[in-house]
């Protein structure tokens, strides 16, 4: 069951959005994010759209710039 | 109201009139339904309606050559060129001498139910009218006055049924809204000066309800799969064309909130905001995009000088369902004084996803509760091909004071637990489960997760159970517990479902203005050629959609705050719509519009509803515009006493809503 669940297509690249304890991100923060493997995508507030290997994500959500990391979920149509 | 048929209306004679309600009493039975009492006279296959000769008016009504829909009231033309579009149209592809009939002939649109339609249209043709075989046994006629009966003594047909209007002269909901009262608008807002803004699968940019003057409506146009963006200009070029909305959803759901009903007869099919600006934005879907989007909109919003309100209609079921949500939390942040976020309250009424249970015993007895759930299979891809496995996400919420031990039970009664802190799994050969457990950073609950994943054999898909216990005697305080199935495709709670707490992310929005469904609609003509005339005789208008989400939210928020008509309303249709995203029952026979249904629907309702209340006061926020919408609901049978779960605070009054004063 292990291989077949491993066997499964996971992505191996995450979609993310950051929550940064700072409330309006400068180029160092942004470049720190990029240290960590963030590819920043766009910028909301102190929200960072992003996408980053999936074995950096650990590495992401323990920095202490980090508030929160969420995966970006597929919405579904109502 | 919603049931009565609607016809051009001119007093029939009264004798005339009786004449006709005996004729239809006496009817005892469908024509289709076999054999019946009417049955042997020919005239008996003719509507009661079109034996009204001496009231022309009654059953006067212009062909529409692709709709039984037509216009009301046109009065006998001049000529030719000064026809309805419609009419012109037929005229041009008849004969000279057809063309010059259909202008002075006395002509009469019926539907006719017969065997060998094509043989019945050649016949109707040669009596110098005009048809159009719309299924095998459906024929769409205009048929000379004098042909009638000839019509009716042909044994082919079975009846022979008027062509009445149906009441299009504005959706049905905007009767129910308030919006619309005897035809006329209750309210002199249009929208204008207001950006709604739609978030969702695109937009039509060529349909005629978003297009006014020659020129596009739409002021804003972002595609989030190419990162192409274009303003009004380069989609009146054509630049935007490869655009296309292939689902249909979102150019639906920006026709009811701010279509002028371009291609409607009438412009008839307006929506609730005809003269509002667009911004729209062809989203992936991902919370990611959706946060940048909703921010791009209010982005435009400013630029332009305008009060904006966006429109969301999408969800789903992972997070806190609580506002707690990154996304939900940036929707706070973005809302403010003419800026405002409509969501739709979700489609999940009757799914059951959720269970929800208190964990406190009496005494030295520790509490315990439990729900059974079960596993669909579903395809998925492997890496080498697809693959046949139940793949379950389950959340699992509860009061960081409470103190609980959150646990699964496999089906062969193994107990899989969380680690206390992180995640861990286990192999058990036939199935797989992975756990976590954290606290939520926002609320402060503890979340527990559960994945599941097991081989297809039924006797693993179901008998699961979830099970929460006190960690000791009065270990719970609160002892709330509320699980959710992420994906109600994965599978469902057997026992302990509660249909409550079902408002999705990003619903749960604090500022967010959630909106449930009721019916508005029932019937409708369709391109199907099975089903050319929709009749949902069982769903009862003015009641609430079974689909409809009911709250509140985890936290007790009382969402939704208002119900509005999102059960088959007539909207634009995208003419790059697959078959496959709207079938054709749901769309509308001669125009391009679609009938769908959802909270997809009724959010945009509402968006509207807020672009006319914003183009009143361009400074009321989110905190403002819920309170006049609550101020303004009204209940009745259906809704019962509100607030409520599945009605929020009652239906939305449109016509009330802008006259509620403002706070002082």
């Amino acid at each position: 069951m292990h291989k077949l669940r491993d066997s499964l297509k996971r992505p191996k690249t995450l979609r993310v959005i950051v929550e940064l304890e700072a409330r309006s991100p400068e180029d160092k923060d942004l470049e720190h994010l990029g240290d960590l493997g963030l590819d920043v995508e766009g910028i909301v507030g102190n929200k960072v759209v992003g996408s980053i290997p999936a074995a950096k994500l650990e590495g992401l959500e323990a920095d202490e710039s980090v508030r929160m990391v969420e995966r970006s979920e597929k919405l579904g149509l109502h | 109201m919603a049931k009565k048929k609607h016809v051009a209306k001119k007093p029939a004679k009264k004798s005339a009139k009786r004449a006709a309600k005996k004729r239809v009493s006496a009817k005892t039975k469908h024509p289709r339904a076999g054999k019946s009492v009417l049955e042997k006279s020919p005239l008996s296959k003719l509507d009661p309606m079109l034996r009204l000769g001496a009231s022309r008016a009654n059953v006067e009504a212009r062909f529409h050559p692709r709709s039984l829909e037509v216009p009301a009231a046109v009065e006998r033309p001049e000529a030719v060129s000064s026809l309805p579009l419609g009419i012109q149209s037929l005229a041009s592809h008849m004969s000279k001498a057809g063309a010059e009939r259909l202008r002075t002939e006395d002509l009469v649109s019926v539907v006719v139910d017969c065997r060998a339609g094509e043989s019945v249209r050649d016949l109707v043709d040669q009596w110098g009218g005009c048809g159009t075989r719309v299924s095998p046994s459906t024929v769409v006629a205009r048929v000379p006055r004098t042909e009638l009966e000839s019509l009716a003594r042909l044994s082919a047909v079975r009846y022979v049924e008027a062509s009445t209007r149906l009441k299009l002269h504005s959706d049905l909901a905007h009767v129910s809204s308030g919006l619309v009262r005897a035809g006329v608008p209750t309210v002199p807002q249009t929208g204008a000066g207001v950006l709604v803004g739609i978030v969702d699968t695109g937009i039509d940019v060529s349909h005629a309800a978003f297009r006014s003057g020659g020129k596009s409506r739409i002021v804003n146009y972002l595609d989030q799969f190419t990162d192409q963006e274009f303003d009004s200009a380069k989609i009146d070029a054509g630049d935007a064309a490869g655009s296309t909305d292939t689902v249909g959803h979102g150019t639906h759901v920006a026709g009811i909130a701010a279509g002028n009903g371009g291609g409607s007869p009438s412009s008839s099919l307006r929506g609730v905001a005809p003269e509002a600006d667009l911004a729209v934005v062809k989203s992936t879907l991902e919370t990611a995009d959706i946060l940048t989007a909703i921010a791009h909109i209010f982005d435009v919003a400013k630029a332009r000088n305008q009060p904006a309100v966006v429109n969301c209609s999408f969800g789903g079921h992972a997070g806190a369902h609580d506002g707690s949500s990154i996304i939900e939390r940036t929707i706070d942040e973005l809302s403010g004084p003419g800026r405002i976020v409509v969501v739709s309250a979700g489609n999940e009424g009757s799914d059951s996803i959720h269970a929800h249970g208190i964990v406190r015993g009496e005494g030295t007895t520790p509490g315990r509760w439990e729900a059974k759930f079960s596993l669909n299979p579903r395809m998925f891809q492997g890496e080498s091909g697809p693959v046949e496995l139940g793949i379950l996400f389950l959340q699992v919420w509860h009061q960081r004071e409470d103190r609980l031990n959150v646990r699964l039970r496999t089906p062969g009664g193994n107990f899989f637990d969380p680690p206390a802190e992180g995640s861990s799994e286990h192999d058990f050969g036939s199935f797989f489960v992975e756990a976590s457990r954290q606290v939520h950073p926002y609320s402060g609950d503890t979340l527990v997760t559960f994945e599941v994943i097991t081989l297809p054999q039924p006797n693993w898909l179901s008998n699961w159970t979830l099970v929460a216990e006190e960690a000791s005697p009065a270990g719970a305080a609160v002892g709330a517990v509320h699980a959710w199935i992420s994906d109600g495709s994965a599978g469902r709670f057997t026992t302990g479902a509660t249909f409550e707490y079902l408002i999705g992310m990003p619903a749960s929005a604090y500022s967010a203005v959630t909106v449930a469904s009721y019916a508005t609609r029932n019937q409708w003509k369709s391109r199907d050629p099975q089903n050319p005339s929709i009749h949902l005789e069982a769903l009862e208008l003015e009641a609430l959609s079974s689909f409809s989400s009911p709250g509140p939210t985890r936290d007790g928020d009382t969402k939704p705050e208002v119900a509005a008509p999102g059960e088959w309303l007539l909207a634009p249709l995208s003419k790059d719509a697959l078959a496959s995203e709207l079938p054709l029952f749901t769309r509308v026979a001669g125009i391009e519009y679609a009938s769908l249904r959802g909270t997809s629907m009724s959010a945009p309702y509402v968006t509207g509803s807020l672009a006319l209340l914003l183009q009143k006061d361009a400074s009321i926020d989110w905190s403002e515009a819920k309170r006049r919408l609550i101020k303004s609901t009204r209940q009745d049978r259906h809704s019962g006493v509100c607030w409520n779960a599945r009605w929020g605070y009652g239906k939305l009054d449109v016509e009330r809503l802008l006259t509620i004063e403002p706070h002082a």
